[in-house]
């Protein structure tokens, strides 16, 4: 009688784990290690290495601590442009609905809260090498109206944007680059008095009363970019 | 009739409650039989507030996603009608009525 072996293909998913925290590192890793049809191709402590690290390895999965550090949306961005199928899954320490915000917000593929349930985190980095995308579900309620309110917001200050005068709206440019009120009659050769004027109309039909809250409304319809403010004064 | 994308999601029935231990996710009540949510659909029956549209939500879940649109709107419908049928929601015409938030 013959007795043979049958030779199974495991679809290998291949991580890379960035964490600054080398305990961390060495405990996820060995974790990740167990699971047979996961591999840490490499582990990277800062966000420099974590690109170079996903770029040699063509990793499947980049596992990104939240304490890594600096900024994610730029680390996405990059992981992203070096190669678009490059997966990334946040790991935090502990579930955060601001951290889950600023996850997806940044581009962030998964987002895991807290290693203690191992089987969540690796199931996980299944899901996310697969292409699909991860959040606790207990989480995803409050993250869903986090973000619809955040579209509500950026959609009420553009509609006050929308009642600037074309000049309203240079002034506005000039006061979201941080120019006084003197300094922006400088720059549209009008008397003090007039930009004085034309900055209280403009404060008035933001609903703001600083220079700060200004900048802030811009940040939040997206023309905290001055490219962006030229870009749409030559579109209106 | 207002578009799909405009129309508010409606109420959560004040006669069922939600029981969430962890892992299972049921909306029980008196008398009825304990419904199962599976996460999006607990997800959406968190935000069935008389106060959010259809369009609104699928946005939120297109971003979270990256589903394709026609496909978030679907199913957001789907787990509406389920949740119609099931008897879980405040009967009212407010589910078509156009939010002033927009969508």
């Amino acid at each position: 009688m013959k007795v043979g072996t049958v030779a199974h293909t495991i679809d290998v998913t291949h991580v890379v784990l960035a964490d600054a925290r080398r305990q961390v590192r060495d405990t996820v890793s060995t974790l990740i290690a167990m699971e047979a049809d996961l591999y840490v191709a490499a582990t990277a402590d800062d966000a420099v290495s974590t690109l170079l690290q996903a770029q040699r390895t063509r990793a499947h999965v980049v596992v990104v601590a939240a304490a890594l550090g600096g900024s994610l949306a730029d680390l996405c961005g990059d992981l992203h442009a070096c190669d678009p199928r490059s997966r990334v899954l946040l790991l935090d320490d502990e579930q955060d609905p601001q951290t889950l915000l600023w996850a997806v917000e940044s581009g962030v593929d998964a987002y895991v809260g807290g290693i203690e349930e191992t089987s969540v985190l690796m199931e996980a980095i299944r899901l996310t090498g697969r292409g699909e995308s991860f959040v606790p579900p207990a989480m995803l309620g409050q993250l869903l109206r986090h973000l619809i309110e955040r579209r509500r917001a950026v959609t009420r200050a553009a509609d006050r944007l929308n009642r600037l005068t074309p000049r309203e709206r240079e002034v506005f440019g000039l006061l979201v680059e941080g120019c006084d009120p003197g300094t922006v009659a400088t720059a549209l050769v009008i008397a003090p008095e007039t930009a004085r004027t034309h900055v209280q109309r403009v404060y008035r039909k933001l609903g703001v009363r600083t220079r700060a809250e200004v900048a802030e409304l811009a940040e939040r319809v997206g023309m905290a970019d001055p490219l962006e403010r030229v870009v749409e004064r030559s579109i209106s | 009739m207002s578009e799909p994308l405009d129309r508010v999601l409606p109420e959560r029935s004040r006669e069922v409650s939600l029981v969430d231990d962890g892992s299972l996710s049921l909306v029980t009540g008196v008398g009825r039989a304990p419904f199962l949510l599976n996460a999006s659909a607990r997800a959406i029956w968190e935000l069935c507030d008389g106060n959010t549209t259809v369009g609104e939500l699928s946005r939120a879940l297109c971003e979270v996603f990256e589903l394709d649109r026609e496909r978030a709107i679907a199913d957001v419908s789907a787990t509406l009608e389920r949740f119609r049928a099931a008897d879980l929601l405040e009967p009212s015409e407010a589910s078509v009525h156009t939010s002033p938030s927009g969508s």
